[in-house]
């Protein structure tokens, strides 16, 4: 089984979509880079895409923005290797259908990819924990196996949850631009480069 | 901050956020704070409409002292009122108290059985207990009384949707458009749903419904979206005939063009970079000419 590795980038801007819209279900896409993917058994996360926080179950946007995204990546030597989701309701941490379905056709292009679902309940403002879930596929089925056999890591880990708590405090969210927001008014980009310079420069 | 804003473009600003339903919690709280602490004599009666959008704000918050706060000071002025019953109510769904909750309601639905504003939190009450077959059940309950109630058709279509029934989701936006013909966003949401649903039949009116949204918005990037993927879709079906292919081509490329142009102007001169992966996505879904 392969090891996943998140770095930060990739980590704050999950989370910060996530404490955006407390109210609603999000989603979006983890990107790995390609040439790692190739040498080893760890994939490591360099990059979050957020998607959406409207309607997570329709299809034709979802299909504009994984071409769109997946022409970036291709640009960028990344690849689109996970796919993470916030259900709407706090305790609710299992993925439904959909989460399945979008995870299913990651995997097909990219034999390695995991689905993370966001612990909502860990979702503090101190960020103590790492709040995803990995679900891997086996024999054909997503599932969760457990934190202790869970083969997740945040790189650097303190200072991964030190800058997302600060991050957290200083409102960061408020810049993130997901799918949807960018679909609203396009001026806004879904590649987030200054809040990409702005988490850079908290670590 | 709020401390150096005057008082009345905070409550301007609380008013635009009420009226535009934006769910800006943490800040609706401190504006709201500053205000009610300050001015709230030169409110006048909107002083009220505010104590009740700040008690929202702060359940939304987990601020569950000031919702308390507010709570009793608008029940000791409107000790009668259901509005004002309505925030005790909430606060025991925020607390997680939901059969509290649902009994607190009901009593004010005895007091006044066609309150449509306690009825939808039984409902919300439902939906907030992942309860989604009984919640949809008492949707379609509450539409047979209220009718013209927009915001509870869109509920019930988004039920439908995360149930994976597009055929009913589909039902409701068929009557929000027949309520509201000239509403773009219904048209394109409409044909989003029909393209999920997938087939031949259903992409051929999503496409129809993306065009039509597009012809009352030009600037609905969605249904221009939607318009090239149907199109295009249907345009490289084994199944369609020479003639539907060309014309589905026809308008792929013309939403492709609008799409392109409508980049160019919003990023004006710094086109280059940026331009290139969504040419590159336009031309990965384009599909070569029919010979």
């Amino acid at each position: 089984m392969a090891e996943y590795k998140v770095k930060l980038q990739a980590y704050a801007k999950a989370i910060l979509h996530a404490a955006k819209y407390p109210h609603c279900a999000v989603n979006g896409v983890l990107l790995a880079d390609k040439e790692k993917l190739k040498d080893g058994r760890c994939l490591e996360f360099v990059d979050c895409v957020p998607f959406f926080h409207h309607s997570l179950a329709l299809a034709p946007m979802l299909e504009v923005a994984l071409v769109q995204v997946d022409a970036y990546c291709q640009a960028q030597g990344l690849k689109i290797a996970a796919y993470y989701q916030a259900n709407e309701l706090l305790k609710d941490l299992e993925p439904d259908s959909i989460a399945v379905r979008i995870a299913d056709r990651i995997n097909d292009n990219s034999s390695d990819s995991c689905l993370l679902m966001i612990d909502n309940t860990k979702l503090t403002a101190g960020c103590e924990k790492c709040v995803l879930r990995l679900h891997t596929l086996q024999d054909g089925k997503w599932g969760y196996r457990g934190a202790q056999a869970s083969s997740l890591k945040l790189d650097n880990s303190d200072t991964t949850l030190r800058v997302t708590a600060d991050l957290l405090r200083s409102r960061a969210y408020n810049e993130l631009v997901d799918f949807d927001t960018h679909l609203g008014d396009i001026t806004k980009e879904w590649q987030n480069l200054e809040l990409n310079t702005q988490i850079e420069n908290c670590s | 901050m709020a401390t150096s804003m005057d008082w009345q473009e905070a409550r301007d600003k609380l008013k635009k956020w009420r009226e535009e339903n934006t769910r800006n919690s943490i800040e609706t709280v401190e504006l709201g704070q500053y205000l009610l602490e300050n001015y709230r004599r030169r409110l006048g009666d909107e002083v009220w409409t505010i104590y009740e959008q700040v008690c929202i704000a702060a359940l939304d918050c987990g601020d569950q002292d000031l919702a308390t706060d507010i709570i009793d000071t608008v029940e000791h002025n409107f000790p009668s009122s259901i509005r004002g019953k309505r925030l005790e109510g909430l606060q025991l769904e925020s607390l997680g108290e939901y059969e509290a909750a649902e009994e607190h309601y009901e009593i004010l639905l005895k007091e006044d059985p066609a309150n449509a504003m306690v009825r939808k939190r039984l409902i919300a009450l439902l939906k907030g207990q992942n309860r989604l077959g009984e919640a949809i059940k008492e949707l379609n309950a509450y539409l047979q009384k209220f009718m013209s109630d927009h915001e509870a058709w869109m509920e019930l279509a988004d039920l439908y949707i995360s149930e994976q029934n597009y055929n009913k989701a589909i039902f409701c936006f068929e009557e929000l458009i027949m309520s509201n013909p000239h509403n773009h966003l219904y048209h394109q949401k409409y044909a989003e749903i029909q393209y999920t649903q997938g087939g031949t039949e259903c992409m051929e009116i999503a496409r129809k419904y993306f065009a039509h949204a597009v012809k009352l918005n030009g600037n609905n990037m969605r249904a221009l979206y939607g318009m090239f993927m149907a199109a295009t879709n249907i345009a490289s079906s084994p199944k369609a005939s020479g003639k539907i292919k060309k014309d589905n081509m026809k308008y792929a490329s013309w939403a492709a063009q609008q799409i392109a142009y409508k980049y160019k102007v919003a990023q004006g001169k710094d086109t280059g970079s940026k331009m290139k992966h969504l040419e590159t996505m336009l031309d990965c879904l384009q599909i070569a000419p029919a010979p």
